[in-house]
């Protein structure tokens, strides 16, 4: 299955790396160029400052005009997305594979040599400010802030929202997202991937010759580059409810901190929460709170291992006068994972699902993009997608139930909700 | 300028009545089987709407042969992935696996075909589990709005209601309508099974012979045929609500697929917002417009909109072409419809210029090669058309798309956009936060 997969790897004198995968599949390609330049390194006051540069980016260049790069784009039915994220910024363009040339001078071109013109600053800003508001009218977008901000204490990297507040977007100035851009912006601190039906020597010419001649400083390496992320222990449950009495639905969300990636524990945690959440359609919470009980369209759970621990958490939507009851179902299926373990069966189909899934993530340009840059950024080996199977097999019945005692606190699951709670009173 | 989606494609049909169609594709070690039904909400009526979703649901829950956990497990299990949909024309299943697990897909689908349960408590607990989506479908004011905008837009033909239904009737069915619906919609003579991958022509239609071939083919199905009435004024609709934010939606009555005005729309579309493919299951309807097209010009550059977004999609009778809006902070929605409005007059007036033309072309052309990628998206495509159209008009496409004169783009944009024909939905947020 992955006779295939092949990647060609190279590091250009100025630290960019370039990494590459043929596809002939199809006439497309897809290039991502990801920079080590996401919200954790903006100032809390300056929230939404990465988020906002990343989307300047293709709103003029020292050699083009906003219409200019737009013409390019449309002109050839390509697409070119930017945006930034805790962690990093990404452009990701999607082309024919004829366009390849062009857009990779382009993207170049967005990533090196924008311009951030204030008038464009302005109208970034008005969408923006539209869409925080937005968010105030959506249980799911509430429920999540509420989450994050009872998980992540004040100062830690994670607690400030990416796309930042009312406050700080209003106070962004043009100057700072210059600044941001300047210290940031590195070759060193950046990841080229390009996929598709476009060969290795095409791909490193082009490399060379668009991003062979951006210089900047030495922020060590795409992996050298990420910021250190500080762990929060598990702290007591702590609730919080939003009454949104003109919505249909309430949205649910309980968790507490979790694991990174390269916690030792990961792929047991991973397989562990496919049984509790995930596989077959929500695991044994989908089964029991949807399957059974009905009490709610969907539900799954999470581990969000990245560079630092992201939550374990698990979503629902639910009815008013289902929510205490799915909460109790809720937690009483974490329990029966933390304090009775998985079948033996239960894990065999979970590792069996992981293992047979890799086929169809390196079906398409984009799926083996996403896992090239996990590779990439957690040092996983090219062999990684070789070895996947054997990796999931050396995770044994023990270990997931280790990882289950160790990871699950049924006790210490924070609690956010957002929707019509008050219909629960009066069901 | 890709090959054709019908490449070393084989059809067929089964003496019970079931169209096949087989693709081989060999690019990765993976099949993709699809069943389609030619059934969805427009074959409802009042009552009875959302029905063939409640169907759908309940085809999940369980055959006589495969429990309703071994449905997904049994899939999951092998790496695959499974999902389904309801639509206006049609309601599918679906299985991407390893290729050497065509066999189990295949059965699953058989099962489904003639051998569902619909045991009681599956049923009342299934119905909670569908206004639970509807409900949380309503979170959305955008998603409110179109469902008020499409019902005011037709008076009469199916396609008005939510392919999820109206609550009232998702509350009050019983179960033996579903029963009826299911035995009357899902038989081999209404239902396509595509499989599309690494599998050999020949030994795949003998496979699904195997499983498909002894089921018996039904009576034959009766088509709603409703036609809408003309429409011979703009209809409105205004949602004042709690909220945060005004959006606007515009729809238009809109050609159906196999009509000579489909293309001609489609282009119409790339020009206007930006070209989008044909395939319901992939997206791309309603992305933003492109920086270069009117609606940009018009809404988003001079800060009247955050965002505009468009849609036609292919459909087997005569839809709505929609445009969607979120606006700004403080906008009007008078003045959001008024450029709104006027970047139409200009395509249906002075039309698109030869360079216009071959951008919406290059649009289209490079969507449709998108969405047509991985296996899983052809045999949709495939599945989808033979459903609701013919493969000759989809493999068409492209060419179709390529030799439409500008004229045609502007005739159609002309006809089709009128103030008399279109339906308009305001949401405006009543105290704002």
């Amino acid at each position: 299955m992955t006779s295939t997969f092949a990647p060609q790897r190279m590091v250009l004198d100025n630290g960019l790396t370039v990494v590459h995968q043929y596809n002939p599949a199809s006439p497309a390609v897809i290039a991502s160029l990801s920079i080590v330049a996401g919200a954790v390194l903006e100032p809390v006051e300056q929230g939404g400052l990465a988020t906002l540069t990343a989307a300047a980016l293709r709103r003029g260049t020292t050699s083009r005009s906003k219409r200019d790069i737009g013409e390019i784009l449309d002109y050839r039915g390509a697409h070119l997305g930017c945006s930034a994220s805790r962690h990093g910024t990404s452009l990701v363009a999607k082309m024919r594979a004829v366009d390849a040339a062009d857009l990779l001078e382009l993207m170049a071109d967005c990533a090196r040599n924008p311009v951030f013109p204030s008038e464009e600053l302005e109208k970034l800003r008005g969408n923006r400010l539209t869409a925080l508001r937005e968010d105030l009218d959506d249980p799911d977008a509430m429920a999540s802030r509420g989450f994050r901000e009872i998980l992540y204490p004040a100062g830690h990297p994670y607690a400030p929202p990416v796309r930042g507040t009312v406050e700080t977007i209003e106070s962004l100035e043009v100057e700072q997202l210059r600044a941001f851009h300047a210290a940031h912006y590195a070759p060193s601190a950046t990841l080229l991937i390009v996929v598709g039906a476009m060969d290795w020597s095409e791909t490193s010419a082009l490399a060379q010759q668009h991003f062979g001649t951006w210089r900047g400083s030495d922020r060590g390496g795409y992996r050298g580059a990420q910021d250190e992320i500080p762990d929060v222990p598990i702290s007591t449950a702590v609730e919080r409810r939003l009454d949104m009495p003109d919505k249909a639905q309430i949205s649910l969300l309980m968790g507490h901190s979790g694991i990174r990636r390269a916690d030792p524990r990961f792929y047991s945690a991973a397989l562990m929460n496919s049984v509790l959440g995930r596989f077959a359609m929500g695991g044994r919470l989908g089964r029991v709170v949807r399957e059974e009980q009905g009490m709610a369209y969907y539900t799954y759970s999470d581990f969000s291992a990245g560079l630092g621990a992201g939550p374990f958490s698990v979503r629902a939507g639910v009815q008013p006068q289902h929510l205490a009851a799915a909460i109790a179902a809720i937690r009483e299926q974490i329990e029966a994972v933390r304090d009775n373990g998985v079948q033996a069966e239960e894990l065999n189909d979970a590792r069996a699902a992981a293992i047979g899934s890799l086929p169809r993530t390196l079906e398409s340009n984009e799926g083996m993009a996403e896992l090239l840059h996990q590779i990439e950024l957690f040092d996983l080996g090219w062999d990684y997608p070789e070895r996947y199977a054997e990796i999931m097999a050396d995770v044994d019945l023990d270990s997931v139930n280790a990882a289950a005692g160790e990871l699950l606190h049924p006790e210490a699951l924070s609690l956010s909700v957002a929707g019509p709670l008050q219909a629960t009173a009066t069901q | 300028m890709s090959e054709s989606i019908l490449r070393d494609l084989h059809s067929t049909r089964l003496d019970n009545g079931l169209r096949v169609l087989v693709r081989p594709i060999h690019t990765a070690p993976l099949v993709s089987v699809w069943c389609w039904y030619h059934v969805g909400s427009k074959n409802e009526g009042p009552g009875t709407t959302g029905i063939s979703h409640f169907v759908e649901h309940m085809n999940f829950k369980g055959t006589e042969a495969i429990s309703r956990e071994n449905l997904k497990v049994w899939v999951e299990r092998v790496g695959g992935t499974w999902n389904g949909y309801t639509w206006l024309d049609q309601t599918t299943y679906f299985e991407t696996l390893a290729a050497d697990s065509l066999d189990l897909a295949l059965h699953i689908e058989a099962e489904r075909m003639h051998a569902c349960l619909y045991e009681p408590d599956e049923f009342e607990s299934e119905r909670t589990v569908i206004l639970a989506e509807m409900h949380g479908n309503r979170n959305d004011p955008q998603h409110e709005l179109d469902i008020d905008l499409t019902a005011a837009a037709f008076r009469m033909h199916g396609y008005g209601w939510p392919t999820i239904g109206w609550q009232s009737d998702v509350e009050t069915m019983d179960r033996q309508s579903l029963l009826d619906h299911y035995r009357r919609y899902y038989v081999p003579s209404n239902a396509v099974v595509v499989v599309a991958g690494d599998v050999d022509t020949v030994a795949a239609v003998d496979a699904v012979a195997a499983r498909f071939g002894d089921i018996p083919a039904g009576a034959a199905v009766d088509r709603p045929g409703v036609v809408e009435p003309l429409q011979h004024g703009e209809r409105r609709v205004v949602l004042e609500r709690p909220g945060t934010t005004g959006y606007l939606e515009v729809a238009f009555r809109a050609p159906a697929f196999a009509d000579a005005d489909f293309v001609p729309l489609l282009l119409a579309d790339a020009v206007l917002s930006g070209g989008k493919g044909a395939n319901l299951w992939s997206g791309g309807f309603g992305r933003n417009a492109r920086t270069t097209s009117p609606l940009y010009a018009a809404l988003i550059e001079p800060e009247l909109v955050v965002s505009i977004g468009s849609a036609l999609l292919p459909t087997e009778e005569p839809y709505l072409y929609s445009f969607s809006a979120t606006l700004r902070d403080g906008v009007d929605h008078r003045r959001v419809e008024d450029a709104l409005f006027a970047a139409f007059e200009g395509l249906a007036t002075d039309g698109v210029d030869d360079h216009g033309l071959t951008k919406a072309k290059n649009q289209v052309l490079a969507s449709l090669a998108f969405e047509s990628e991985q296996i899983t998206q052809i045999a949709h495509q495939l599945g989808y058309y033979a459903t609701i159209a013919s493969l000759e008009d989809l493999d068409a496409l492209p060419a179709r798309v390529a030799s439409t004169p500008a004229d045609e783009v502007r005739r159609v944009a002309a006809t089709v956009l009128s103030a008399e024909t279109r339906t308009v939905g305001w949401v405006v947020p009543r105290g704002a936060a």
